[in-house]
């Protein structure tokens, strides 16, 4: 908690630009398509994530908030590549990665799109950080060592990236193997990437499953014989093994017991100070998330309407629909008064979204230029961010 | 509160017989729903709030058995004591249930005005004519636009929260003096959830329908219920006005339930943790149901079962040891002003 306190405070003094960046997300789309008749022809396209963009910063807890069909899973499945992305760039640690899934020749076609043919240019300045350190290795060693250091041993690259990012699945019962003991299940990952040596595993395992709070003797039992916290807490030590970076934890205590999901949530705070992780907490509880974030990002029909630091963003909202979000969070305490709003109409299917402003038809404060214009990603105040034609008018 | 209850639910017991034993799932249950207000049971998996609403209608599994004792009282009648005729006419009629998954409630062959219609040409005494322009009706009034086009279409039709009012309309639609809604925004998206709470209130205040309001949520409750009754194991562990339960909760359960939870309306260092796991029905501790995982439990506890007693007017605690959940409280609220 009072980590996020000092980044909020280095920022209101400028001096937020030393974090570092383990994860940037850039304009990222994920368009599915929609195949009817005979021929299986694409019909329609499916939004889902519709030009999401954000950073993640070493050490913090970014929460990914919003509600079913906004696209917050198909966030989290495109970064770690379960989907490719229709487009736009996932850089890692200052790496571009959106091209380690590909075939060696789509990964070039993509470098050469994405990075040579703008660096051929005789008018070209670099954008950011990426652009400076690309253009360099492409002026030293010209379009052949600009593809040997971005697409050269992509199988390695690809395991590190495995490696790097982790995730934890919402659902505990289907997302470890009935068939395999949990011992297995532990060992697996770290034994394909060769972290650990077959003798060791057993020691290993028995570690991280003392650490997620699971007796080691149980290591030789099935999944079925856990409860739902247990096995939530497995697949977190899952994640553990690995040495990640970056864990993603969508809707990771969403199906448990209110008891249980404390228990849980206090597990994944406390092994992120000890291992200096960086959460991507995926969730639709916003409570949830002002608990456990450093920051939030808010989505909205494929597209982010809000970020801000976790203080700044639950103390003054500025997008509308951050704000009926919040208001709508059933509170705990029959005396504690809030301003209600009910938002009208349900969330628009992202196959046809409304014109201008996805929120728009449900907006209690919308203008006749928000079904016109899709209002940008603006900085309003430092480190908050809005996608709104009349930021705070609600 | 001088009035006689609508509905007095007395030792309640359910249990059903599987092939790996009995499982007790709701073990002596008492309490009382009085005219217009919205009593909240709230609780965890296991916990037999569900099993506590299908017994009220009659209508668990055969596995289940309403055990001998039981009393549910209903407008002075003992529905355990009906021919199953005779409960047929209460069910849908007199007192009416909503559920969680309004896909699977609702019959997916039939069309939204059919299945409403049903309901009102089975209780009252009206043509199909008429009935169809009362399933309109109903469905203008639970918010669904354009109810003319869409009483003929079927549930897949509709979005989630849109079949949610539409159960709610085939429940209203004989304006039932008692409603059970066992977790009806739970499927629910937040936004929708506070659409169809705040429906069933206009609902509530226009009918003046007492409603039991069945869910795992302490906010939803704090929010939308007058009476709250707290279920674990079976058993009621605490009950009493809405703003007592969560200002001074009594019974060790509520109070780690109240405060392991995450809150928009206050700061929280750390959350609190209940220890342990949620009880399996089939092998419940022996003495208090919760003393396996109680922080304030002595070794009384686990041998005795603790009485359901009144400790203020109105608040009713099943615990041995409720002074010292009193006192903890008493520290943290000291903490919170330091």
């Amino acid at each position: 908690m009072t980590n996020s306190k000092v980044v909020s405070q280095n920022d209101t003094q400028g001096e937020g630009k030393d974090r570092k960046v383990l994860l940037r997300v850039d304009n990222l789309v994920k368009h599915f398509p929609i195949k009817a008749g005979v021929f299986k022809r694409t019909v329609a396209w499916v939004k889902a994530v519709d030009g999401v963009s954000f950073d993640v910063y070493e050490g913090e807890t970014v929460g990914l908030v919003g509600e079913s069909g906004c696209g917050k899973t198909t966030v989290g499945m495109t970064l770690l590549r379960l989907y490719e992305p229709t487009s736009g760039r996932i850089i890692v640690n200052g790496e571009d990665t959106t091209h380690y899934f590909l075939s060696a020749r789509k990964a070039k076609n993509y470098v050469r799109n994405t990075y040579v043919r703008r660096f051929q240019k005789s008018d070209f300045k670099p954008q950011d950080d990426l652009d400076k350190k690309y253009y360099d290795i492409f002026k030293n060693g010209g379009e052949n060592g600009l593809l040997e250091h971005m697409v050269g041993d992509l199988e390695k690259k690809r395991l590190q990236f495995r490696r790097n990012i982790q995730i934890v699945f919402q659902d505990p019962y289907s997302s470890l193997d009935p068939r395999m003991r949990v011992k297995n299940i532990l060992a697996e990952g770290p034994l394909a990437h060769k972290i650990i040596k077959k003798p060791d595993s057993i020691e290993v395992v028995g570690k991280a499953l003392e650490e997620v709070g699971i007796h080691s003797g149980h290591m030789y039992r099935f999944p079925h014989e856990f409860s739902g916290g247990q096995r939530q807490r497995i697949g977190i030590a899952r994640a553990l093994l690995m040495n990640p970076k970056l864990i993603i934890a969508d809707e990771a205590v969403a199906a448990l017991d209110v008891s249980i999901r404390s228990q849980v949530i206090n597990l994944m705070m406390d092994l992120q100070k000890e291992h200096n992780l960086t959460y991507l907490f995926i969730s639709h509880d916003l409570s949830l998330i002002k608990y456990i974030s450093s920051r939030v990002v808010v989505m909205y029909l494929g597209k982010v309407v809000e970020t801000a630091p976790k203080e700044e963003l639950f103390e003054a909202p500025l997008h509308p629909y951050t704000k009926s979000l919040m208001s709508a969070i059933p509170v705990p305490n029959p005396e504690f008064k809030k301003q209600r709003i009910i938002l009208q109409g349900d969330v628009p299917s992202p196959v046809n979204p409304p014109s201008g402003c996805p929120f728009h038809p449900r907006c209690p404060v919308a203008q006749p230029i928000c079904s016109k214009e899709v209002p940008e990603l603006k900085e309003v105040k430092s480190d908050h961010i809005v996608a709104c034609h009349f930021p705070g008018s609600l | 509160m001088e009035k006689n209850p609508l509905l007095s639910v007395r030792n309640l017991r359910t249990y059903f017989y599987t092939e790996d034993g009995v499982v007790r799932a709701v073990d002596g249950v008492d309490f009382d729903v009085y005219e217009g207000e919205t009593l909240g049971i709230v609780g965890e998996s296991g916990s037999g709030k569900s099993v506590t609403s299908l017994a009220i209608l009659r209508l668990l599994d055969p596995k289940g058995k309403i055990e001998e004792g039981s009393e549910i009282i209903f407008n002075g009648k003992n529905l355990l004591t009906l021919t199953e005729d005779e409960m047929r006419r209460i069910r849908g009629n007199d007192i009416a249930m909503i559920f969680q998954e309004p896909m699977v409630a609702l019959n997916p062959v039939f069309t939204i005005g059919d299945q409403i219609m049903e309901a009102i040409l089975l209780h009252q005494d009206v043509d199909k004519k008429k009935a169809r322009e009362m399933a309109i009706d109903m469905l203008r009034k639970v918010g669904i636009p354009e109810p003319e086009k869409r009483v003929d279409e079927y549930p897949h039709e509709l979005s989630g929260g849109m079949r949610q009012r539409a159960m709610i309309a085939m429940a209203l639609s004989c304006r039932p003096k008692l409603l059970i809604a066992d977790e009806p925004t739970t499927a629910l998206d937040v936004t929708i959830q506070a659409q169809i709470l705040e429906l069933m209130k206009e609902l509530q205040k226009e009918y003046g329908m007492a409603i039991i309001l069945i869910t795992h949520d302490v906010g939803v409750i704090a929010e939308n219920a007058d009476r709250v009754v707290v279920m674990y194991g079976g058993k009621v562990m605490e009950t009493s006005d809405v703003r007592t339960t969560f200002k001074t909760p009594k019974h060790p359960y509520t109070w780690g339930l109240l405060n392991s939870i995450p809150r928009l309306d206050i700061e929280q260092e750390r959350l609190y943790s209940i220890p342990g796991m949620v009880p399996d029905p089939l092998h419940f501790p022996a003495g208090c149901r919760f003393s396996n995982r109680c922080e304030f439990g002595e070794e009384k506890c686990s041998v005795e079962m603790p009485p359901l007693v009144e400790v203020e007017s109105a608040h009713m605690v099943r615990c041995f040891f409720y002074h010292k959940v009193e006192q903890a409280q008493k520290l943290s609220k000291a903490g919170e002003g330091a």
